[in-house]
């Protein structure tokens, strides 16, 4: 029973952590071009090129930057995406 | 120089320049190409599945990129080749495969960066004062950007 109980538990804990809001990063590199990362983001996330710039030059200048924010499954399909141009990206919990 | 199709062609014209892109694929392998995904996923944590499910096929997808690249390169080289002594030839990048050649390239230069630490490339100042292999280095990576950016002007969509 005890067993049981704390596997139930662990299942809550983890499913609760995934909930909530999910932010979605790309952080800088000294290798990947500014315009490809404009490219990338505004392939991605469909977003107009002016928006993808601003982006594309907090991450140049802050080291990071937040690009999207939403639910869990869709943040790891971005991040995904973001992999496979080669950009360094991650996600967090949204405060 | 741009085709009309929407691709890249590459005038070769010497045996060093055949060298040079015959080193895409084997500056990406040498300098950890292998782990480049789980480098790009170091931090994700457990709950995403990243190891099981994205590394593996992210991998193959980056060495599809490897292939294609050394693949054009190979048979271009068989072609100018087949037409006499002269190395001179061209290596033909169609629109298709602009994607796969600017993965190849970036992978190419991700992993030299990595060996070798250069910077950011307008910051690369002193290269007289490089060793010899990392001089050599820098100055194949300058190429492959030198390289994407034009893809990214002309081919990449």
């Amino acid at each position: 029973m005890k067993s049981g109980a704390t596997i139930t538990e662990k299942k809550q804990k983890t499913s609760t952590e995934l909930e909530g809001t999910w932010n979605v990063l790309v952080f800088d590199d000294p290798v990947n071009l500014m315009d490809y990362v404009t490219k990338v983001i505004q392939r991605v996330f469909g977003y107009p090129r002016e928006k993808a710039e601003d982006l594309m030059m907090t991450v140049h200048v802050a080291g990071k930057a937040l690009v999207w924010t939403g639910a869990r499954e869709p943040a790891e399909l971005y991040v995904q995406q973001l992999h496979s141009y080669q950009l360094q990206a991650s996600l967090e919990k949204a405060r | 120089m741009p085709t009309i199709e929407g691709g890249l062609r590459i005038d070769v014209e010497t045996a060093t320049d055949w060298l040079v892109l015959e080193q895409i694929a084997p500056d990406a392998l040498q300098g950890g190409a292998e782990k480049l995904p789980s480098r790009l996923g170091a931090l994700m944590d457990e709950e995403s599945g990243w190891d099981e499910v994205v590394i593996p096929e992210l991998q193959d997808f980056f060495s599809g990129q490897l292939r294609k690249v050394a693949d054009t390169v190979f048979e271009a080289q068989k072609d100018a080749g087949a037409q006499g002594e002269v190395p001179d030839g061209e290596v033909l990048i169609v629109r298709e495969d602009g994607a796969e050649w600017y993965g190849a390239l970036n992978q190419a230069r991700l992993a030299l960066e990595r060996r070798y630490k250069f910077g950011p490339s307008q910051e690369a100042t002193d290269v007289e004062e490089f060793s010899a292999a990392k001089r050599s280095a820098f100055i194949r990576s300058q190429f492959y950007c030198a390289l994407q950016s034009v893809l990214l002007e002309h081919v990449l969509e």
